[in-house]
């Protein structure tokens, strides 16, 4: 069985997602490689901080339209599943360093990390998810 | 054409008796996920109380401790899961998981914003606790305009 069911809206959704995914990394090192190189201060600073943010956006309409455009209600399932399940993962993460922090003061996390983080845990639970439904 | 007594029905039904219209299915998960969710702030106000009158346990202690209010996430998140698998209303569902997604988004951009401002602005520490707050708080509010625009 293919890892990727190819129809429609699954290509549609690669098409939109690898573009965005990409100008995410692109937005992310050229707002590094901005502010070390010209160090600016004020509301271009702020400017460059949230660039990255805006293709996260991107990257939840692409997923929104993929769930409104997927007719294979089985593929549906097996992505809102796999995101409760790196939702529930990321949000337990959060929670128990939050308190290892006020408790164990343990280094501070970065809340940046919470969005590759997230992917992360989805990818998991839809290798394991695909691999139940074999 | 003659009117049904159902059209009726939801003729006469006020937008605020629509919003308060619940399926079984939704009165359990409600059920479900208010426990989760009185079991997480209850925990959460005692740790914080004590965190802030000399409680600081160390070691297995703390990482239990830090464990507990996770436990209730991970039930409210299940409740969620149970209402998905069990709810027959498509249409139900489908605001449910849009108003996932739009909570997922928005505690995506906030945290992605925060962090990066963190690192280049030096503006205060997003504290992790509220992560799980704040997805509530962004997934309320879809699910409320949703069911506005729905209506």
């Amino acid at each position: 069985m293919n890892c990727l069911q190819q129809n429609s809206a699954t290509r549609r959704y690669l098409y939109r997602f690898v573009p965005t995914m990409t100008a995410y990394a692109v937005a992310l090192l050229f707002a590094e490689w901005a502010i070390h190189r010209f160090h600016p201060t004020g509301a271009l600073l702020y400017a460059l901080a949230v660039l990255p943010a805006i293709p996260i956006i991107g990257i939840i309409v692409v997923v929104g339209l993929y769930l409104a455009e997927e007719k294979d209600e089985f593929q549906r399932n097996l992505l809102i599943q796999s995101m409760l399940w790196g939702l529930g993962a990321i949000l337990s993460l959060t929670s128990v360093w939050g308190f290892l922090q006020l408790y164990a003061h343990v280094h501070p996390f970065q809340p940046f990390m919470t969005f590759p983080l997230f992917w992360m845990f989805q990818g998991i639970a839809t290798a394991v998810l695909r691999w139940r439904y074999r | 054409m003659e009117r049904k007594p159902s059209m009726e029905c939801k003729e006469k039904m006020s937008w605020s008796q629509q919003w308060s219209q619940k399926t079984p299915t939704a009165r359990r998960y409600f059920f479900r996920f208010n426990c989760a969710i009185f079991f997480f702030v209850a925990l959460s106000f005692v740790l914080g109380y004590l965190a802030l009158h000399g409680f600081h346990p160390r070691g297995t202690i703390a990482c239990i401790v830090a464990v507990l209010p996770a436990i209730a996430i991970v039930a409210a998140l299940v409740s969620g899961g149970m209402y998905l698998s069990e709810e027959t209303d498509e249409f139900q569902r489908h605001l449910f998981v849009q108003s996932i997604l739009w909570g997922v988004g928005g505690i995506m951009v906030l945290t992605s914003v925060w962090g990066y401002l963190q690192i280049y602005t030096h503006i205060s520490h997003f504290f992790t606790i509220w992560t799980y707050p704040f997805f509530l708080l962004f997934q309320a509010i879809a699910w409320g305009v949703l069911r506005w625009r729905n209506r």
